[in-house]
C-alpha cells in the first residue's frame, strides 16, 4: 500500500518531528538517526529495519577504512578499497534493477525485498556521494547517523537524493527549536505535497482513465496527460518529503522548481528531480569532462562537453531501468540536450538572438517547446517508468 | 517593518490554506465524493 495512504505512516511522522527536535544530548543527526532507525522498524518491520541497519553498518565499516586510508596522507600507496566501495554499491544497484524487472513478471530473484523497499536506487546514489565525501577528507558519521542519511523514512517513497555535505552540515549546527511560523510553513509544504499528489494527479488520472482505469499511453494526447500527472505525482511525494524534513530539521533538498516553466531542455533537467541531476552533475558530468579535456586538450573542450553531456544522461537512463529501452532513452536524452547546446552556441554568436524581442520570443515558446520535447521523449518508455 | 495585524493576517490565511488543502485532500480520498465530482466529466 502506499506509504503516504498508511495512517501509521503519518503518527511516526508526527511523533518523529517531535522527538527530533526535543532538547536531547548529543549531535542532532543522531538524534535524527535514533529516530529514524525507530521509524524504520515501525513501518516497514524489525527484520527489515534490521536490514538497513546492517547495510549502513557495513558502509560504515568501508567508510571507516576508507577514512584511514585517506588520512595516512598522499604518500600511501594506492589501495584498490574505493573500487571495492564502488564495485559493491553498483552490484547491489544492479540486483535491486534485475530483482525489480523479475518482480514486475511475477518472479522475484532475490529471496528477501529489502532493496525495494528501502527504494536502494536512492540509497545507491547516497552511498556513492558519501563514499567521495569521505575520500576527499570530510568527516565520516557514526553508523546510525549515516543510516540516517542512507535511509531516512521519510524519503522512501521516492526520494530525493540527499546531500552528504548538507548532513553533515546540519550534524555539526546547534539545532534551532521549531518555532511556529517553521512549523506552519512545514505543514504548508507538507500539505502542498498531499494536495499535488491525491488531489491534483489523481484527480487528472480519474478525470482521464476512469475512477479505476489503469495507466495507459495508446497515443500522444496519453503521453502529454500522463507527464502531467507524473510531475504532480513526484513533485506531490517530494513536497512531502520536503515538509517533513523542514519539520524534523533533517537536510531534505527542493527537487522540483516549476519544471513546465523551463525555458529549454537544459533548464527543465535543473529544475525536475533537481537533486538527481544535482548527483549526475557532481559526480558524473563534472568529473568525466574534466578527465576527457585534460585528455583531448582545450581545443576539443566542445566535443568533450557533448560527449560527457550524452554519457551522463545514459547513466540517468540505466538509472531508471536496467534495459536497453532504457539505455536508449538515456542516449536520446543526451543527444537531445547535446543538439539543444549546438544550437544555443549558434544562436550565442548571432547578435539578433540577443534582442529583447527574440528573448520574449523565447520566454513564451520555450515552455511550450519543453513539454512537446519531453512528451515525445517519455512516450516510448512509459512502460517503464510508470 | 510589518505591521503585527499584517503578520498575523498572513499567518492566519496560511492556516487557512493549509486547512482547504487538507479538506480536499479528504475529499478525493473519499471515494464516494471522488466518484460524485468526476462523475460530471
Amino acid at each position: 500500500m502506499n506509504l503516504l495512504l498508511r495512517a501509521d505512516f503519518w503518527w511516526v511522522a508526527g511523533l518523529a518531528c517531535l522527538l527530533v527536535r526535543l532538547p536531547w544530548p548529543g549531535r542532532p543527526m543522531l538524534r535524527f538517526g535514533l529516530v529514524n532507525a525507530g521509524a524504520l522498524a515501525l513501518l516497514l518491520g524489525w527484520r527489515q529495519a534490521a536490514g538497513a541497519g546492517l547495510l549502513a553498518l557495513v558502509a560504515w565499516a568501508l567508510l571507516t577504512l576508507l577514512q584511514r586510508r585517506g588520512a595516512s596522507g598522499p604518500a600511501a600507496p594506492r589501495s584498490g578499497l574505493p573500487l571495492v566501495y564502488l564495485v559493491l554499491a553498483a552490484g547491489l544497484f544492479v540486483l535491486h534493477k534485475l530483482d525489480l524487472e523479475r518482480r514486475a513478471g511475477g518472479a522475484a530473484l532475490l529471496p528477501v525485498d529489502l532493496l525495494a523497499r528501502l527504494a536502494y536506487s536512492y540509497v545507491f546514489l547516497r552511498l556513492v556521494d558519501a563514499g567521495r565525501c569521505v575520500a576527499d577528507g570530510l568527516r565520516l558519521l557514526d553508523p546510525l547517523s549515516l543510516l540516517g542519511y542512507l535511509c531516512p523514512f521519510h524519503m522512501l517513497v521516492a526520494g530525493p537524493v540527499g546531500v552528504y555535505r548538507d548532513h553533515l552540515a546540519a550534524d555539526e549546527a546547534s539545532p534551532a527549536p521549531l518555532g511556529f511560523a517553521v512549523a506552519l510553513a512545514g505543514v504548508d509544504t507538507v500539505t502542498t505535497g498531499l494536495l499535488y499528489k491525491l488531489v491534483l494527479a489523481e484527480g487528472l488520472r480519474i478525470f482521464a482513465f476512469g475512477l479505476d482505469g489503469p495507466l495507459r499511453t495508446a497515443g500522444l494526447a496519453d503521453s502529454a496527460l500522463l507527464f502531467v500527472y507524473l510531475f504532480f505525482d513526484f513533485a506531490g511525494y517530494s513536497l512531502v518529503a520536503l515538509g517533513l524534513g523542514r519539520l524534523m530539521g533533517v537536510p531534505t533538498p527542493v527537487n522540483f522548481d516549476r519544471p513546465l516553466l523551463a525555458a529549454n531542455l537544459t533548464d527543465f533537467w535543473r529544475r525536475w528531480h533537481a537533486s538527481l541531476g544535482q548527483w549526475v552533475r557532481t559526480h558524473i558530468f563534472l568529473p568525466l569532462q574534466t578527465r576527457l579535456v585534460r585528455s583531448w586538450g582545450p581545443s576539443r573542450a566542445r566535443a568533450a562537453a557533448l560527449l560527457t553531456l550524452i554519457l551522463s544522461f545514459t547513466f540517468v537512463g540505466l538509472w531508471h531501468g536496467l534495459s536497453v529501452p532504457m539505455l536508449l532513452w538515456g542516449v536520446a536524452l543526451g543527444t537531445s540536450l547535446a543538439a539543444e547546446k549546438l544550437v544555443r552556441d549558434w544562436l550565442l554568436r548571432h547578435r539578433w538572438a540577443h534582442g529583447p524581442g527574440a528573448q520574449r520570443l523565447a520566454q513564451v515558446l520555450g515552455p511550450a517547446y519543453v513539454f512537446v520535447a519531453m512528451v515525445l521523449l517519455l512516450h516510448p518508455v512509459w512502460g517503464v517508468l510508470l | 517593518m510589518r505591521p503585527r495585524w499584517h503578520r498575523a493576517a498572513g499567518l492566519a490565511l496560511r492556516v487557512l490554506w493549509v486547512v482547504v488543502k487538507l479538506t480536499l485532500v479528504a475529499a478525493l480520498l473519499n471515494r464516494n465524493a471522488a466518484n460524485f465530482v468526476y462523475a460530471g466529466f
